[in-house]
């Protein structure tokens, strides 16, 4: 091969290859005959490695293509879900599990009055009030439940928030989300404002109805029917068939006077406008309560109560009457259901928790009806051939009560063998005195209430003032009263009522609080705030329940309509007689100061008082005075064990605690 | 109607950078819209022809810049 065919060839391997530089791919490789230096070899391997950079190139773009498109995607994806959380009626965050706020969205910022500065990055404690902290601090601790509750937002508003754990495969913090519940809440304020003032209403008529009910019921069986001597059957018929009637009606009326209450209370309950007791309480005294309340029913129907307390159960807080009320509710239904067998009562302590058990023996209830026992006004069974009793209100009260102290209720039951009712109650914290510190009124009108409980015989010839602006009340009043031997003067009205009250001095008055010109607490006022007439004690005999105020005033005693004859004329007896009867009061408390003032003021009303300064003390001096009431720090209580020394002490079994707290710190 | 021009400025960058760029904000163009590429890679020219006629897009025009390549490629 000559050299000009050798550099031919070069040259045009060197420009194929220059091509291929320049991204000319698809140019054929160089091809020469003969051959003697394998060019063709050498072209075509030029060939190969431009056609793989060709095909990885195509490859690259492919996979930038795809990457780009799932960045974009993504990028659509976070914009939309931004715009979710942006656009959403409710407020929304989310924390991390180190607790750090990651999303917030504006509905959050502007329900809290927040801007995003104080919030982003910041870490939940700090950025929130206690009630929305608290709720997330269960989540973060037990990272498993949704837990739900009510926090206060900007311009007095209330939110409901709901604290979600956000789990996928690991804890990844928490989802909260908030919703305004402001108006919600308003209008249930309405309904239940309308149904409270609708029972009121309804208790001023049933106050005559069944008030004069009973009244001619007593005047046909004390005066009248005796009096008929006649031995004709129609007319003896008539006679059982009137006296039957009216005994109905009574019954009827008391039955719905209860629903009323109920409808009353649960209404109550619901807007939360009950005050409830905090007390350290033993599950096997408030059965003993219960027990005792409900034992005529176990007589009428020859059934037997058997109770299985579990000893040294700890304590629990609460109100004591609400959970006899819940104790008493459930045994009422169980005798109700039952008809042969027995009624057990136990109580034992689970992990945490004090169980409660009603069990019977009675006709149970399906399976499908067990859930819808606890919901208003649900009486389950045939009520068609099955009489409706009680209100249907009971099962939602207890529930009610034994959510509010932070238990559960529930039920187990097999149709024909009998049902259990149970609830679970926390059990009381020992650390640190959970007692509230006790509002100087709202003791007096503990002592008011609980002290002089010994009624005197009655004390004839005394004079009653009865101020009612409703005539039949009045009349109703009179009647009664004297029947039981008192002197009856009326007044229509708060002006008349002052007049007379000035001119003649009753002994006691009963007190309307809903009149025309002038209102039974102003009338109150006057009188207790003038030294001639202060010591006259006031009933208040009302459809209005607003006893805190009514005591704040200094009347003496609160009782709603329709009246219960039998206790007003008690609480007469008792208010009359006062002086006569000194109720002994043992107070104990390490600062003088306290003793002194609580000494004083019960002297004042005529409570025969003794005081002590330390617990030892007090055990010696409770054992040998036997008082009536002792009333002592919870700080003393505690470190002495009084209650428990003192309960089995002879003549001491029912003396009445009262606790004084420092309050929660 | 005014289409939105997007513009890539890919000088310094050599092959198959400029044309992975392009392909990259491909993706978020909408027909229509074009986008402005300036490079400076000596096989530029070459690439984005052979780019637009792979996935079929509009060469507008490709002309010399300063010692660089501009084209518009519609979309």
């Amino acid at each position: 091969m000559s050299d000009t065919v050798l550099v031919d060839i070069i040259k045009r391997l060197t420009d194929y290859t220059k091509g291929i530089l320049l991204h000319d791919f698809p140019a054929e490789p160089l091809r020469i005959s003969p051959d003697p230096f394998n060019i063709n070899e050498l072209s075509s391997a030029i060939k190969q490695l431009a056609e793989e950079y060709h095909d990885s190139l195509i490859r690259a773009e492919e996979t930038v293509w795809a990457q780009a498109t799932a960045e974009k995607q993504m990028e659509e994806m976070l914009t939309y879900e931004t715009a979710i959380l942006n656009n959403m009626a409710d407020g929304l965050i989310a924390v991390d599990p180190n607790g750090a706020i990651t999303i917030f969205n504006p509905v959050f910022l502007s329900m809290l009055n927040l801007s995003d500065r104080e919030i982003s990055g910041r870490e939940y404690s700090e950025a929130f009030a206690a009630d929305l902290t608290s709720l997330i601090d269960n989540v973060m601790s037990e990272k498993k439940e949704t837990i739900k509750g009510e926090i206060s937002l900007a311009d007095g508003r209330i939110g409901k928030a709901t604290v979600t754990p956000i789990l996928n495969g690991e804890f990844l913090g928490c989802i909260v989300l908030v919703h305004d519940i402001t108006r919600e809440k308003e209008i249930d304020g309405m309904k239940t404002d309308f149904i409270s003032t609708v029972s009121h209403e309804l208790r001023t008529p049933l106050t005559s109805v069944l008030g004069f009910a009973k009244i001619i019921k007593r005047r046909l069986n004390d005066d009248i029917f005796p009096q008929v001597k006649t031995e004709d059957k129609k007319i003896r018929r008539a006679i059982n068939q009137v006296d039957g009637n009216i005994g109905i009606i009574i019954s009827e009326g008391e039955r719905l006077t209860k629903l009323i209450n109920d409808v009353l209370d649960i209404a109550k309950m619901e807007a939360g406008k009950i005050e409830w007791k905090k007390e350290a309480l033993s599950a096997g005294e408030i059965i003993e309560r219960a027990a005792t309340a409900t034992s005529a029913l176990f007589e009428q129907k020859g059934l037997r109560l058997l109770k299985d307390i579990e000893d040294g159960l700890p304590e629990i807080t609460g109100d004591r009457d609400r959970l006899i009320q819940v104790i008493i509710n459930l045994i009422s239904n169980a005798v109700k259901f039952t008809d042969k067998g027995t009624i057990t009562v136990t109580a034992k302590r689970m992990n945490n928790e004090i169980i409660v058990s009603v069990i019977d023996t009675g006709v149970g209830i399906a399976k499908k009806d067990c859930d819808k026992v606890f919901e208003k006004f649900k009486q389950v069974g045939n009520v068609l051939t099955d009489k409706p009793t009680g209100t249907g209100l009971g099962l939602p009260i207890c529930k009610q009560i034994v959510e509010h102290h932070g238990g559960r209720i529930w039920v187990e039951s097999e149709l024909g063998k009998g049902s259990a009712f149970s609830f679970a109650l926390p059990v009381r914290r020992e650390s640190g005195i959970s007692i509230e510190a006790i509002d100087k009124d709202i003791f007096i009108r503990q002592l008011r209430e609980h002290i002089a409980i010994a009624p005197q015989p009655a004390i004839s010839g005394k004079t009653i003032l009865a101020v009612d602006d409703d005539p039949n009340i009045r009349e109703f009043l009179r009647q009664e009263l004297e029947a039981a031997g008192y002197r009856v003067n009326e007044a229509s009205d708060g002006i008349e009522a002052i007049n007379m009250i000035k001119t003649q001095r009753p002994d006691l008055i009963i007190l309307d609080i809903m009149m025309p010109k002038m209102s039974g607490f102003d009338v109150a006022a006057v009188i207790k705030n003038d030294p001639a007439t202060m010591d006259i004690p006031i009933i208040v005999l009302s459809i209005v329940e607003d006893k805190e105020r009514g005591y704040r005033i200094g009347i003496d005693r609160y009782l709603t309509k329709p009246v219960n004859t039998d206790e007003l004329l008690r609480e007469i007896e008792i208010l009359i007689s006062k002086g006569v009867s000194k109720k002994k009061v043992l107070v104990v408390d390490e600062d003088e100061t306290t003793v002194k003032t609580i000494s004083e003021s019960l002297a004042a009303k005529g409570y025969n008082v003794v005081s002590v300064c330390n617990g030892s003390e007090c055990i010696d001096k409770a054992k040998a005075e036997k008082p009536d009431m002792i009333i002592m720090d919870a700080v003393i209580l505690e470190r002495n064990d009084i209650v428990k020394t003192l309960r089995f002490e002879k003549g001491l079994e029912k003396v009445l605690f009262i606790l004084m707290g420092k309050g929660k710190e | 109607m005014k289409m939105a021009i997007q513009t890539l400025d890919a000088r310094g960058l050599k092959c198959p950078q400029p044309t992975l760029k392009i392909t990259a904000m491909a993706v978020k163009m909408k027909p229509g819209d074009v986008l402005e590429v300036i490079a400076d890679c000596p096989t530029f020219e070459k690439d984005v022809r052979d780019w637009c006629t792979r996935s079929k897009k509009i060469l507008l025009w490709i002309k010399d810049d300063g010692g660089a390549k501009k084209c518009q490629i519609q979309f």
